[in-house]
């Protein structure tokens, strides 16, 4: 066997873990900061033998990671939805599970995100981001969902478009994926030109109906007839196996969308793929993206908390990877559906949801496209979508 | 054949139950609706109800919103505790557990089974406490990888809740919590006059956790030993219900006789019956007492009911004796309670949180359909919250 030639050992000071540490000293901490003066204030100063002057006698913040109540990230539940545009992003979530076909239990998505996203800090280490230093980020609670799809429906795009003509950005928390629909219909009327979709699954969700209802294998064929949501600009990513109905797929080859398989994902990797999918997602007049991930696009071994788990899904890093690279160029909104805790174990399908969703926020705020310079905001009103 | 008594109606505490609701007041919960339809937007127009919001703000969906306890507003800041007639707060600790950790998460799970009470009526009772009480939820304590520093924590925590006026719900954590809270409570108990008070105790659970020290920390089998050491709360006045089976460490018994606690066994309440056990009790703890401190063990229910917990063990009360036993012993009034040893980890679709809140709810309702909520205590805003250092 010849001698390799030597290789210039690769200097610890070229790696990204060191990189990363270098930028978090360029962070601030004075959010946090202000944070826990608060928590002492509003907790009241620890017992004498604390010697930690931050520590309260009541848990008023992050700390400890297993008290305090269950809102996102424990952050601000804003009561009064009236108030959400002094914040960047506002968390929500849908409880409903009426559009499911196989295993229900995503009503209680919303809930077990909150509880596991305890688990996380605010600051991502390889993006050097410290959400708290950065966005304002409050929970707004649940939609008032109801026994009934289309009046859900009503009540979802209702409740989306309060808080996207607020200028806020909304992270959605699902919920089944019919809730797909609702939501694109609460933000078309508010922007001006066209909305392009990245649909992160490994099924097409395409038919008209299913079982004579507007399922969660549905809403990318009503999505797309929103006027200004054409379905050319509408991506799907990961799409394959033994769970995808053939009248989806009519509707999608009628349509002409772009479908990107698990194995073209495998053929061309995570980098060319998002590159495909940004381009035909943002292609023509569309001046947002909308971002749709489905929990079940990853292989169910790492999902089991969900109604359609699917071997042959993507592997959880190459996922964030995708996420981060479809969020690098900004997006209007965000939704994670079908998470469904009842099945799950241990809360690994919850923490995946929200840790997606995390990095998407993450590289959001990396990339200057949160907090907004200026905020969208619009007068369309929360019903402009009716009709439509 | 012709109905002999057509006038007849046998005694029904269901049918006196369906009068009585007509009695209980609605406005409060009205109220509630108008807010929450403000701060959550009105509906939909495909909505016929005029009471649903766009956002959830209130106890429906049941699966929807925030999981504080019973939904109920979290008073984020604690100094506005006095304007709440009941407290509940969370002890997230475990460092006491012996056995099977996880009773830090007990306050989450029984925030999360709660919901399915929040029409807060009992049926039986015909009490509304939603109409008859200001409740809020206090979040929990700030508790520490160390037992004594956690304990200083809660008793200050406890305390606070206590001299704002409130009723303190206490949702553990381990048994070891019995201490600090009784510690915390102690100095503000008052005689009529506002002189010093004695506290009484009366302690429902298959063990009789009265060691000085288990492996040389005072666990989750100890409170009673230091709790009863606190001058105004001895152990003449500590009455433990439920005890038994093979979990009963001889050294424990040793401290119960030393300390002289009055114990009745699992054996004793089915002999003597709930109402006389109650009764026996409530006249222990009470003798010469201004106060009773109510701490209920879950496992001293039978383990086939609440697999979520430390130390399961067969035997034990069945769900409706203890039921009733709470009731009754909630009759003659409280200062405060501890639901203690939920540990979710080990749960079976949160059958064990259900229990807990259960219980927790017919403590409530017993005091308010006896007069004893809203309490008539008024806050001690001044109060001294480092009161119970040297006890």
């Amino acid at each position: 066997m010849p001698d390799e030639p030597l290789k210039e050992p690769l200097s610890p000071k070229q790696m990204k873990g060191y990189l990363a540490a270098l930028k978090e000293e360029t962070l601030t901490d004075t959010q946090t900061m202000e944070n826990i003066r608060k928590g002492v204030e509003l907790g009241l100063p620890g017992a004498d033998s604390i010697s930690d002057p931050n520590i309260s006698t009541f848990s008023r913040d992050e700390l400890p990671h297993y008290a305090g109540i269950n809102t996102v990230m424990k952050t601000k539940y804003l009561e009064d939805v009236r108030q959400v545009g002094n914040y960047d992003v506002a968390f929500l979530g849908i409880p409903f599970d009426i559009g499911t076909t196989y295993r229900s239990g995503t009503r209680f998505g919303p809930q077990a995100m909150r509880r596991i996203s305890a688990l996380y800090t605010h600051y991502f280490y390889e993006l050097g981001v410290d959400l708290v230093e950065s966005v304002k980020i409050c929970d707004l609670g649940d939609v008032f969902t109801i026994g009934n799809i289309e009046k859900s429906f009503d009540q979802v795009s209702r409740a989306v478009s309060h808080v996207y003509a607020n200028g806020v950005f909304p992270m959605l928390m699902g919920g089944d994926h019919s809730l797909g629909y609702p939501n694109v219909r609460g933000i078309a009327p508010h922007v001006d030109g066209d909305i392009g979709i990245i649909h992160i699954d490994r099924h097409i969700d395409t038919q008209e109906k299913d079982m004579d209802e507007r399922m969660h294998t549905c809403p990318w064929f009503h999505a797309t007839n929103i006027p200004n949501a054409p379905a050319k600009n509408l991506v799907q990513v990961g799409i394959g196996g033994w769970q995808v109905p053939r009248p989806g797929v009519k509707v999608a080859r009628e349509r002409g969308s772009t479908i990107i398989s698990m194995d073209d994902v495998d053929d061309h990797g995570i980098d060319k793929v998002a590159e495909m999918a940004l381009e035909a997602a943002w292609k023509g007049n569309v001046k947002q993206v909308y971002l749709s991930f489905d929990i079940d696009s990853v292989d169910c071994g790492f999902v089991p908390g969900t109604g359609w788990p699917e071997p042959g899904g993507f592997l959880p890093r190459e996922v964030l990877k995708l996420l981060k690279l479809v969020a690098k160029e900004g997006i209007c909104a965000m939704e994670c559906v079908e998470v469904a805790p009842a099945y799950d174990t241990s809360d690994i399908t919850a923490l995946l949801g929200i840790r997606a969703m995390l990095d998407v926020l993450a590289t959001l705020v990396d990339e200057g496209h949160l907090p907004r310079q200026k905020k969208h905001t619009s007068d369309a009103g929360i019903d402009a979508w009716k009709g439509t | 054949m012709t109905d002999p008594t057509p006038d007849f109606r046998p005694p029904s505490q269901g049918l006196d139950a369906v009068a009585r609701e007509a009695s209980l007041p609605t406005s409060k919960r009205e109220a509630a609706d108008s807010r929450a339809l403000e701060m959550g937007l009105p509906g939909a127009e495909s909505i016929s109800d005029p009471n649903i919001g766009t956002f959830s703000r209130g106890p429906l969906p049941l699966y929807a919103g925030i999981p504080t306890m019973l939904k109920l507003p979290y008073v984020e800041d604690v100094r506005q505790a006095h304007q709440h007639d009941v407290s509940f707060m969370g002890v997230p600790f475990d460092i006491g557990t012996t056995f099977r950790p996880g009773t830090r998460f007990g306050p989450q799970g029984m925030r999360r089974a709660s919901v399915q009470y929040t029409s807060f009526y009992s049926f039986e009772m015909g009490v509304d406490l939603f109409e008859s009480l200001n409740m809020c939820d206090l979040g929990d304590v700030f508790t520490i990888g160390n037992i004594e520093k956690s304990f200083d924590q809660i008793s200050r925590a406890v305390g606070h809740a206590y001299t704002q006026g409130t009723f303190p719900v206490i949702m553990g954590g381990d048994h070891s919590i019995g201490y600090p809270c009784v510690r915390g409570l102690a100095p503000h108990i008052r005689k009529p006059d506002g002189s010093p008070g004695k506290l009484g105790i009366i302690h429902i659970d298959r063990h009789l956790d009265t060691l000085e020290k288990d492996m040389d920390e005072r666990m989750h089998t100890c409170p009673w030993f230091h709790a009863t050491n606190i001058p105004n709360a001895p152990s003449t006045n500590l009455v433990q219900m439920g005890i038994g089976g093979w979990q009963t460490s001889r050294e424990w018994v040793k401290g119960a006789r030393d300390i002289g606690t009055y114990v009745l066994t699992m054996d004793d309440i089915e002999t003597m019956g709930i109402e006389k056990a109650a009764e026996v009790a409530l006249d222990i703890a009470w003798k010469d007492a201004d106060a009773v401190y109510l701490s209920f063990d879950i496992d001293s229910v039978e383990a086939g009911h609440v697999p979520g917990t430390g130390w399961p063990q067969p035997g034990g009360f069945q769900p409706r004796e203890v039921l009733k036993l709470l009731r009754l012993i909630a009759s003659r009034g409280l200062a405060a309670m501890e639901c203690v040893e939920v540990a979710p980890c080990y749960d079976i679709a949160d059958v064990t949180s259900i229990m807990a809140v259960h219980a927790t709810m017919e403590v409530l309702g017993s005091l308010v359909d006896h007069g004893h909520l809203p309490a008539k205590r008024e806050p001690m805003l001044d109060a001294d919250l480092n009161a119970w250092k040297g006890t």
